[in-house]
């Protein structure tokens, strides 16, 4: 699953992520996040603590990829790669090579999350003209994606605007309408805070991969009914006639192509179980949040 | 459904640029679904940045320059839930045949640009339409007989396009009433609105906010109405293209009636017949799912426009 974060500069997205790692370290209801590189890893640690005691990190300059595992109870069951913007894209033509980057990016994302920062949303006429901006891109890749895509709307600082609490700011209206219009795309808006006080950190990603771990969870469980429907038109067709003539032939029988079948459908549903479980603890975690 | 044109006309000064940037500032944000893009990132980009000067600039900096081009065209899609419903060609026609110093060939190329337009724009400034100017100012000032003239054109030509009369600037004309207004406009443009013309008009009043016929340089920027030129033009290309569908759906009736006539007939043509039936299945299809687009767009986005047709008043089905 990748899964892109998008937003404009200074919106906090390092500091979500490096808070929200942190987070996840102590595990969140059994939920744990485990970085790949051990070096990446120990530095979102080293800048969520940063983050709690008031230091904040510098504006990210490149685009970064980052791989992840999420663990429930100690078992990891889902691997994401997470893709950070320098949130200057949004202001450069497309013949900029991150400008390029991010369009390719958006047509293959499985998961997005939109940040928006709180504070500047009281000043509705300045970000109303970026949040225009990010929308555009965003509509641009969607109108060509086909599979189910969740999308959180993630509103930064929340500590320091209370009056924004739980109502969808005005200027993110049309994109929550948007998406509740859309037949694909899933989407939910959380408010969050970093720092001394985190709030709801976790929820954004989580939410994201929650929708992905359903989706992966669903393409198997189709595969699944396709191999049992075969095996049991394969199964309705032997007899021992068939078992008889394949045996002189050397060939499978309608017997034994469905065996195979049954087969396919078992090492499916291995990989479902693991998934089992988990989702319906994230479930659980998130079943205060309104989907729109 | 295949891309339609809406030509935007009106004289230097009418105000159609910040109209186009206030129209896509809100479109692109999104309303009741719906959503502008443009085809081209970077003219997403510029349109971007000329807004974001109107917003946060203050004084001549934040409004843009006049654009000596006759003609600049811009191409857009107008989506529901992220899914194309429609794109449109915007053509912005600022050439010589509206300034008073036309001439034969300048007429001519207007023409040619307004030609298969679904819908025509046609900006006339509040400033223009103030309680201070009597109607023969306003006229001439609006160049309203060049216009008239023009129409004319169209209707001998059997092209009729949809038309919005779009009032920009209508901050500065609050000293007359709304209804006091639409008279007016009757009055300016009335070809546009006598019986048995059957032109499809509406009336748009539109802002950039209240407070900038007092103050330009930093009164507060606040878009009012900029969408719904454009939600009528694209309602009224739905509507044209449900009576096309009808039409077929009606004719592809006809024939099968014809073929299946008589017992041997229907017996000869029955997998023409069939094949017309899968036809109109389709195109029913195709009825239901326009219908539903011009359901939302009037419920959704029609509160504040008037609309005129074959001269009276007219409600908007729903």
């Amino acid at each position: 699953m990748r899964i892109l974060m998008l937003g404009h500069p200074g919106v906090g997205k390092t500091t979500y992520m490096a808070s929200m790692y942190g987070a996840l370290q102590k595990g969140i209801n059994g939920f744990s996040l485990k970085a790949e590189d051990q070096g990446i890893g120990d530095e979102l640690l080293a800048i969520a603590q940063a983050i709690a005691q008031g230091r904040y990190p510098k504006p990210t300059d490149q685009r970064a990829e980052y791989r992840f595992k999420l663990t429930y109870n100690n078992k990891s069951f889902f691997q994401f790669t997470w893709i950070d913007y320098r949130g200057g894209v949004f202001t450069e033509n497309s013949s900029s090579p991150q400008v390029q980057h991010l369009l390719k990016d958006l047509k293959k994302a499985d998961g997005i999350l939109v940040f928006c920062d709180g504070e500047a949303l009281v000043a509705e006429a300045r970000t109303s003209g970026e949040i225009g901006r990010m929308m555009s891109l965003i509509g641009q890749a969607l109108a060509k994606i086909d599979n189910p895509v969740p999308l959180s709307v993630v509103l930064t600082k929340a500590d320091l605007v209370p009056q924004v609490n739980g109502h969808i700011p005005t200027p993110l209206l049309g994109l929550k309408e948007a998406v509740s219009a859309s037949s694909t795309v899933s989407g939910t808006f959380i408010r969050v805070a970093c720092g001394r006080r985190p709030l709801n950190v976790e929820k954004p990603v989580l939410f994201v991969l929650q929708q992905g771990v359903q989706n992966r969870t669903s393409r198997l469980q189709d595969q699944v009914e396709e191999h049992e429907r075969k095996q049991r038109t394969l199964e309705s067709q032997a007899n021992i006639f068939d078992d008889f003539f394949s045996w002189v032939s050397d060939e499978r029988s309608y017997r034994d192509l469905a065996v195979l079948q049954a087969e396919e459908a078992r090492k499916l549903l291995q990989k479902i179980e693991p998934l089992t479980l988990p989702t319906r603890a994230l479930s659980e975690h998130l079943k205060d949040l309104t989907v729109f | 459904m295949d891309n339609i044109k809406i030509t935007m006309l009106g004289t230097t000064g009418a105000g159609k640029t910040c109209f186009l940037l206030g129209m896509y500032a809100k479109m692109r944000q999104g309303l009741g679904g719906f959503t502008f893009s443009t085809l081209d990132p970077d003219v997403d980009l510029d349109l971007s940045d000329r807004w974001s000067r109107l917003v946060n600039e203050q004084g001549d900096k934040r409004w843009p320059k006049p654009n000596d081009n006759e003609v600049q065209t811009y191409q857009f899609n107008f989506s529901y839930g992220f899914r194309k419903l429609l794109g449109f060609d915007w053509i912005d026609y600022r050439g010589g045949a509206l300034n008073g110093r036309k001439q034969e060939a300048d007429v001519d190329f207007l023409y040619k640009q307004v030609r298969d337009s679904a819908s025509l724009f046609l900006c006339v400034s509040g400033e223009d339409l103030a309680r201070s100017r009597s109607v023969q100012q306003i006229k001439d000032k609006v160049q309203t007989a060049d216009m008239n003239r023009f129409f004319q054109t169209l209707a001998e030509k059997d092209e009729k396009p949809s038309v919005a009369v779009v009032i920009t600037k209508y901050d500065h004309c609050r000293d007359r009433a709304k209804e006091e207004v639409i008279e007016l406009v009757q009055e300016l443009f009335n070809p546009l609105f006598a019986e048995g013309a059957e032109w499809l008009v509406t009336i748009c009043p539109v802002s950039l906010g209240n407070g900038l016929a007092a103050d330009p340089g930093a009164g507060e920027i606040y878009p009012r109405n900029c969408h719904l030129p454009v939600t009528f033009a694209i309602y009224s290309a739905f509507k044209q293209q449900l009576e096309e569908l009808d039409e077929r759906i009606r004719r592809g009736q006809e024939i099968d009636r014809e073929l299946g006539r008589t017992f041997f007939g229907r017996l000869f043509n029955r997998s023409a017949i069939e094949g017309n039936q899968e036809q109109r299945t389709f195109l029913e299809r195709n009825r239901e799912k326009i219908e539903s687009n011009i359901d939302l767009l009037s419920e959704e986005l029609m509160q504040g426009a008037t609309l005129f047709y074959d001269g009276g008043k007219v409600e908007l089905d729903v």
